[in-house]
């Protein structure tokens, strides 16, 4: 028991420190942290499948996401959060909403035997897993159009060299977009 | 109070934490990171509810989507917030908020 008191409060530290953080990066490890802790609570309730998935995804793709986003835009620029005077109570009250209504519903439920993993996932909730393959489509093709746009939109300072206009001549000029938009 | 409790309890202050996060950053990769963290605990709720109902398999399986769809949602909004920065040069909300066009 005193594993699991343990690993909860490792979870709830490292997300305050996330949401804490001044900067970027460090927001980014601490939510590593969170997920190394999800997924060992995971390991220890016996859902094996899904330790491994949250160990996988979150700690390695999502981690290297965030931080070759950071990358992306720079400088890791310091944030503070911002708390205002009705924050609190907000939360308090969302998570009493949250909790009333879920509890009761997990007492009055019956226990039916249970199937496989592979089973139920694949047999029973066959409409998640094309909901899921619909998700992944969906995601790859919005990454596509936000990139490749984004690309195309490339602020002035950026996408021409501002000496290049004046001092250089203008076919020199055009190389040089070339090369860039090559790029 | 059982293990299952003990995570349960700390699904919901995942998702205390998660949405006081989302109330008060103003950078939007960092609100990526508050949607993370919500999303985490609704995971771990989703398992540790069919761990307490004797159905662990369909709470993994419901979570598996969870987490499929939690993906997804940050690699968007990565990629939103870098299209922003490039255009706005800024990743604070309340500024881009305050732009016209």
């Amino acid at each position: 028991m005193a594993v699991f008191f343990g690993l909860v409060l490792l979870a709830a530290v490292c997300a305050l420190m996330a949401v804490r953080a001044v900067r970027l990066l460090h927001a980014a490890l601490w939510l590593a942290g969170v997920s190394v802790a999800v997924a060992l609570m995971l390991y220890l309730v016996g859902a094996y499948v899904m330790a491994v998935i949250e160990l996988s995804l979150s700690v390695g793709l999502i981690t290297i996401l965030l931080v070759f986003a950071i990358s992306m835009v720079g400088a890791d620029s310091p944030d503070r959060p911002v708390p205002r005077l009705l924050n609190l109570p907000f939360v308090a009250a969302m998570l009493l909403l949250v909790i009333g209504l879920t509890v009761p519903l997990l007492a009055s439920q019956s226990r039916p035997t249970e199937a496989s993993f592979a089973v139920t996932f694949w047999q029973q909730r066959e409409a998640d897993v094309l909901a899921q393959v619909a998700l992944i489509f969906a995601g790859v093709l919005g990454l596509l159009g936000l990139l490749t746009e984004s690309r195309s939109h490339r602020p002035p300072s950026r996408a021409n060299a501002p000496q290049a206009a004046e001092t250089q001549p203008a076919a020199a000029a055009a190389e040089g977009e070339t090369e860039l938009e090559k790029v | 109070m059982t293990p299952l409790h003990v995570l349960l309890a700390g699904a919901f202050i995942l998702l205390g934490i998660g949405l006081y996060g989302l109330l008060v950053i103003r950078n939007m990769i960092k609100l990526v990171i508050a949607i993370q963290i919500m999303v985490k605990g609704a995971m771990l709720a989703f398992v540790v509810a069919g761990g307490l109902n004797g159905q662990l398999n369909l709470g993994q399986s419901l979570a598996l989507t969870v987490i499929t769809a939690d993906t997804i949602v940050a690699i968007i909004g990565l990629a939103l917030a870098i299209r922003i920065q490039e255009r706005s040069g800024s990743l604070d909300v309340d500024e881009v908020m305050n732009l016209e066009g």
